[in-house]
């Protein structure tokens, strides 16, 4: 993590501190109240504790099944009774201490970033390398000695890759990897899987479920799904107007007029309503400013004789007043 | 570090190797079925993530790597048989375990269990009662025979640990 954005040993401490203590059975007011304004005295400190407060949330969604299931599972590794009890258990805390630092598992539950709806953001990693990361997308990194790793939780990013032979560039997604041959691509998670596009050059996109896993390789335009272990080729796109939401702006080249709403909704915090029968079948061609989406309906409206009607920040488009 | 393997190299380790691997897990699943499904996804893996090169002692590289998978393995048949006896447990109180919702909840409980893997026992135990069995601390504090303070302090090294687990200390 870049200097100055990750919280120190000391930090991490005192957030844990606080997270006990406001866990505790009566907390006063003036507690609460103590420890938001330890958290407003620095992004970290809020970092940290937000962090700890999202794995308590981890344990309060589990189901009554799972709940005993963990609670018997974790009890029954902690007392070994014999030697070859003892031997596996060793084995099995070595396994899960490995998985805990490496798996997808183990991090998801701390992102390192996560973007607000209407947020665009541009990082820029320790090796040179530049991520755009889309609005609501959650995600962690790792640079070590032989390898760069972004893990992508939710969202979307574009990852703009430094080039370093000797360390691959690898996104990772529950669905599977991405792994920069090169130097320019986007990796985007919905319901449907995981979608890799190429900009620039080569990646090796590989899709990886409990039984199966495939890999395939993709130039400047490819497109892939990776999903439940199989990776699906689909139709190929223009690289550079695939990422131009990185800048900021939905290139769109008769889209259908739905579709281009339903995007820019993903930027708002109110989204845009509108009536998707009613506006069926109009297609539109233009930029618009993602950032601005108040801005790109207005422009929208005006070019296709649309009406908007608005109150507060709600906005509303349809064919007549 | 790694890269991709040419299939040639992955071809001839098999060829020279598989024969001892699966003799190798033999000698420890004692399960001639286990043996062979765990050596087949040691090459499969191998061809993922590619070779270390060079690769110097390659059955010892193998046995690593077999090994971890065989921990996996277990792990995960650990915790499906745990969800089986606690829905047998829970009786009809519950909706029915289909296969979609085991390898979800397995999946779940693997990352879970690395946290907790991580943590001292009577840490452990405290954060246990508190977030799984959700105990008040004074309850806790009571069960342990420990004082208020010590529960808080547990919790917070429980979060602390659990914190470097995830992130290190960076």
């Amino acid at each position: 993590m870049a200097a100055g954005t990750a919280p120190t040993p000391a930090m991490i401490g005192r957030a844990a501190q606080w997270a006990a203590e406001l866990d505790g059975d009566d907390v006063t007011a003036a507690r609460r109240a103590a420890c938001e304004s330890w958290c407003a005295q620095d992004a970290r400190h809020r970092l940290a504790f937000e962090r700890m407060r999202a794995l308590d949330q981890r344990f309060a969604d589990m189901g009554p099944v799972e709940r005993t299931a963990l609670s018997r599972a974790a009890r029954r590794r902690a007392k070994p009774r014999t030697m070859a009890a003892g031997l596996a258990t060793l084995l099995l805390l070595i396994g899960a201490v490995w998985l805990a630092g490496h798996s997808l598992l183990g991090r998801q539950y701390f992102p390192d970033l996560r973007t607000a709806p209407g947020d665009l953001r541009e990082l820029a990693l320790e090796d040179g390398s530049r991520l755009h990361v889309d609005t609501d997308t959650a995600l962690s990194r790792a640079l070590t000695g032989d390898e760069r790793r972004v893990s992508l939780f939710r969202g979307r990013l574009m990852a703009q890759v430094a080039r370093d032979p000797a360390r691959p560039f690898v996104v990772e997604t529950t669905d599977g990897t991405a792994t920069a041959l090169g130097t320019r691509f986007s990796v985007a998670r919905d319901a449907s899987g995981t979608i890799v596009t190429v900009i620039e050059s080569r990646v090796r996109a590989c899709a990886t479920a409990w039984t199966r896993q495939a890999c395939i390789d993709l130039g400047a335009g490819d497109r892939a799904r990776l999903s439940d272990g199989v990776v699906e080729r689909l139709p190929a796109v223009d690289g550079e107007h695939a990422s131009a939401w990185s800048k900021g702006w939905l290139e769109a080249d008769d889209m259908p007029l739905v579709a281009v709403l339903a995007e820019l909704n993903r930027y708002r915090a109110r989204p845009i309503r509108f009536d998707p029968a009613a506006l069926a079948g109009i297609h539109i061609t233009g930029s618009y400013p993602l950032r601005e989406s108040d801005r790109a309906l207005a422009a929208i409206a005006a070019t296709s004789g649309l009406w908007i009607s608005q109150s507060g920040e709600d906005r509303m488009i349809s064919r007549d007043p | 570090m790694s890269s991709a393997v040419a299939p040639s190299a992955i071809g001839q380790l098999y060829a020279d190797h598989h024969h001892w691997l699966v003799r190798w897990l033999q000698a420890r699943t004692r399960c001639p079925h286990w043996a062979l499904d765990v050596s087949q996804e040691t090459f499969c893996r191998l061809i993922e993530k590619g070779l270390p090169s060079p690769l110097r002692d390659a059955r010892s590289y193998l046995a690593v790597v077999a090994r971890r998978l065989l921990v996996d393995d277990i792990r995960r048949r650990d915790l499906e048989q745990a969800l089986a006896d606690a829905a047998a447990l829970l009786g009809g109180h519950v909706e029915e375990l289909t296969p979609d919702r085991i390898v979800e909840a397995v999946q779940m409980l693997e990352g879970l269990m690395a946290l907790l893997a991580g943590l001292p026992a009577d840490v452990r135990e405290a954060f246990l009662l508190r977030r799984v069995d959700r105990l008040g601390h004074a309850e806790i504090a009571a069960r342990l025979g420990i004082s208020d303070r010590t529960v808080k302090r547990h919790v917070a090294r429980a979060y602390t640990l659990c914190y470097v687990l995830a992130f290190g200390e960076d």
